[in-house]
């Protein structure tokens, strides 16, 4: 056991020896590649001597175009100017214009007395997750005011299907709604009773 | 002789431009190699009379095929594993630590090229060049010694496992 031991590190420093042997071989052979490169003659990239003798290169100016011939003369005027117009004058009736107009009063042209309620603004609800991922569509029709400022108060839901699963959602989007108030005599005045209708589809 | 001589200096040499991580590498090398060569000593060797010893014990047993007979039985091939299967973990592991302390080194080397820039600056690429070569040098010794070691350390393995089922094929139950 001990014998074997001891002839094992005899083999064992022979090997060593010879690996960090070649390890280093293995760097100074890159070295001596290196000093080969010695016998290699590196071109002078350096001129010394230049050219003295700068090349000169003539120059003609380009030939002028000759000059443009002038200008042929405008022809002369051979009339008289001051010679009266001798031509006919002839003489245009105005044409009797008689359209058949018939008009309503002014009134007419006007916005009725109670036009429907013109939204200026509108918000889309939000579609409740809830029925989104069942897939639920309805609608909601709601009852509101319009302010004389054109904002939306008093909402109460007057239909709904299917019932109870639009409403917060409707009523929160209408309140943002902005209408065009009445306008009574130049002054602008509640709107009691509007209806609107929420409708609540899935989309594609 | 002097060829040897200049060997020895150049690996002096060597040694020196790796730093002292080099040194724990050749330490490994030298007791990788001899487990590695005492492994071989011991097949070449010795394997045959343990071998045979266990055998001839089995042998010498009249009987053969009681419980007592099973655990001694046993106890012949675990007596033989020792000796076949010694220090075969051993140099697996040391095969494995090799390329390891080869990474020690390239860390401890890239700290020393830290130190040089931070005193001198990056301006200063030969006085970085030391720290480079401790970086360079000891990963490259690590993964010669684990290549060098790699194909011993799976053929000794292979080797112990199939003596010892030899053996236990060799030590016939009745």
């Amino acid at each position: 056991m001990i014998g074997r031991y001891l002839s094992a590190l005899a083999f064992a420093a022979v090997v060593t020896f010879g690996l960090f042997w070649l390890m280093q071989y293995l760097i100074i052979g890159q070295k001596m590649s290196l000093d080969e490169s010695d016998r290699v003659r590196l071109i002078d990239f350096v001129r010394l001597q230049r050219d003295t003798q700068t090349e000169t290169k003539d120059r003609k100016p380009p030939d002028r175009p000759p000059p443009p011939e002038a200008p042929p003369e405008p022809p002369k005027m051979t009339a008289d100017p001051t010679a009266a117009p001798t031509a006919n004058t002839v003489g245009i009736d105005a044409a009797g214009l008689d359209a058949g107009m018939d008009l309503a009063g002014p009134g007419a042209l006007g916005p009725p007395a109670d036009a429907e309620a013109i939204p200026l603004f509108r918000m889309n609800p939000q579609y409740p997750d809830r029925a989104a991922s069942r897939g639920i569509e309805g609608y909601v029709i709601m009852e509101f005011t319009i302010t004389e400022t054109g904002a939306v108060t008093n909402i109460q839901v007057v239909e709904a299907s299917p019932p109870g699963i639009f409403d917060r959602a409707a009523i929160r989007a209408m309140e943002r709604w902005k209408y065009k108030p009445k306008i009574v005599d130049g002054k602008p005045v509640p709107r009691h009773g509007v209806r609107n209708q929420l409708t609540f589809k899935l989309g594609e | 002789m002097t060829e040897l001589l200049e060997a020895y200096r150049a690996i002096q040499t060597f040694l020196g431009q790796g730093g002292w991580v080099l040194n724990w590498i050749l330490i490994l090398t030298f007791a990788l190699w001899v487990l590695i060569a005492e492994r071989a000593a011991y097949y070449l060797f010795s394997h045959r009379k343990v071998f045979n010893d266990a055998v001839a014990k089995w042998e010498a047993r009249p009987d053969k095929r009681s419980w007592h007979a099973a655990q001694y039985r046993t106890m012949l091939i675990s007596q033989a594993k020792q000796h076949i299967e010694a220090n075969v973990a051993l140099i697996k592991t040391l095969v494995a630590m090799a390329p390891l302390f080869g990474l020690l080194g390239t860390v401890t080397g890239m700290v020393a090229v830290f130190e040089v820039m931070k005193v001198l600056g990056t301006g200063n690429a030969r006085a970085m060049a030391s720290g480079v070569s401790q970086a360079t040098i000891p990963t490259m010794a690590g993964m010669v010694v684990a290549i060098s070691g790699l194909y011993f350390s799976f053929a000794l393995k292979r080797k112990a496992d199939r003596e010892v089922e030899r053996l236990s094929d060799t030590l016939v139950q009745e």
